[in-house]
């Protein structure tokens, strides 16, 4: 998918932050291996920068403001985690089921 | 970027959210109850709660646990053992990949209107909160406050049972007038929880002129509150078992197979030392019930065959 895609949290989640976490569950098309999923760290912070938006690019800028590093590999990385969402019906592309 | 195990925390309060999406998604009426809700509506502080507790519409209970039976979820398998002496009120239900239980009620202890009315009268009172960014339904403030007062009751020494009826209390009181307390008392008169609640109503100042329970009733709540000691049923056992059986009873008991020990107390340590101490916690700890265990249930037949 075009990394230009601007991404926005899936509207049945249930979500609960412990510290810096942050605990996910997708309450629709549940099955019996439906478990909650978990993210920390750089995981979280890309969760809490998504907001409908931003797209995988503007995500990684975003997380990773003030420090140094390849923001191409970064965006690479973000994407492919937004996809893994997305796969996960955690996210969705703006525009989809609106 | 990883994902990481999950914590019982976490996996209680996505159980509220998967409970309640499971009941709305089905049609069925369910109540949210104990747990985080009663910290959500000031009733108590936060506490670690290690299952989701959910009051089910006893007319849709089935349906219920079969939802939830297609998500996974399926009916913790118990050890054999003596025969509850009282009618079981919930299902325990767990998942190979979850944390943490699911208690599905479909009558509460301490309530003895029958279940579909007490149900629909709490159901009269629902509201809802949110959790997990998720809104649960659930009783109003003064519907849990009496669930959870009744469930304390059942072990009202328990240094727990003792702080959450404070909690409770210290809440109420500080709204508490005659309009309050006619409340109050309706909506115990309506549970039929007047009998039981009326230690915690004497400390209110409300007055239970008249007690609400059947011999037979009171009989049950007297071994439902001893019964969470698992105590009282070795007792009644072994006092309805002929002499000569009573040994064997007591050394099966003694030395409950392992994988019983494991079943009935989760928190046992591995290996041989781990078993080791668990019987030995289990020994001690059914020592000491036994004779509040036998005494009970002395107090109990006796006020029932009183009362015949």
């Amino acid at each position: 998918m075009d990394e230009a895609v601007r991404w926005r949290h899936a509207k049945a989640i249930a979500i609960v932050q412990v510290n810096d976490r942050v605990v996910l569950l997708k309450l629709t098309e549940m099955t019996s291996t439906t478990v909650p999923f978990a993210l920390e760290g750089t995981a979280a912070a890309v969760w809490h920068a998504i907001n409908g938006r931003r797209s995988a690019e503007q995500v990684a800028a975003f997380v990773t403001k003030g420090f140094d590093g390849d923001l191409k590999a970064m965006v690479h990385d973000v994407h492919s985690f937004l996809l893994g969402l997305a796969g996960g019906g955690l996210i969705e592309p703006v525009g989809a089921g609106s | 970027m990883k994902s990481t195990t999950i914590g019982l925390v976490e996996s209680v309060l996505l159980g509220h959210a998967l409970v309640a999406t499971v009941a709305r998604d089905h049609g069925i009426r369910v109540l949210i109850i104990k747990g985080p809700i009663l910290a959500i509506q000031g009733l108590r502080v936060t506490k670690v709660s290690a299952d989701v507790d959910v009051l089910v519409d006893p007319a849709a209970y089935p349906q219920f646990l079969e939802a939830l039976a297609g998500l996974g979820w399926h009916e913790r398998p118990s050890p054999e053992s003596p025969p509850m002496l009282v009618p079981y009120h919930s299902t325990t239900l767990i998942h190979d990949l979850w944390g943490c239980d699911i208690d599905a009620h479909h009558s509460f202890p301490g309530i003895f209107a029958d279940p579909q009315v007490a149900f629909d009268v709490l159901w009269q009172r629902r509201t809802s909160v949110s959790i997990a960014a998720v809104e649960v339904p659930t009783s109003d403030v003064l519907g849990n406050a009496v669930i959870a007062v009744l469930h304390a009751l059942r072990d009202p020494a328990k240094e727990r049972s003792r702080e959450d009826i404070a909690g409770v209390t210290e809440t109420l009181r500080a709204h508490l007038n005659e309009n309050l307390k006619q409340e109050l008392y309706q909506l115990a008169a309506v549970l039929r929880s007047l009998t039981v609640l009326k230690p915690w109503f004497d400390d209110l100042e409300i007055a239970v002129p008249q007690g609400d329970l059947t011999p037979q009733e009171q009989y049950l709540w007297d071994l439902r509150r001893a019964d969470s000691t698992r105590a009282i049923r070795f007792a009644r056992q072994l006092r309805d078992t002929p002499w000569f059986r009573r040994p064997a009873i007591v050394w099966r008991t003694l030395w409950l197979p392992e994988f019983q020990i494991r079943m009935e107390h989760p928190e046992t340590g591995p290996g041989r030392r781990g078993l080791f101490v668990a019987r030995l916690r289990r020994w001690v700890a059914g020592a000491r019930a036994l004779p509040r265990a036998f005494r009970t249930l002395a107090t109990a037949d006796r006020t029932l065959h009183e009362d015949d």
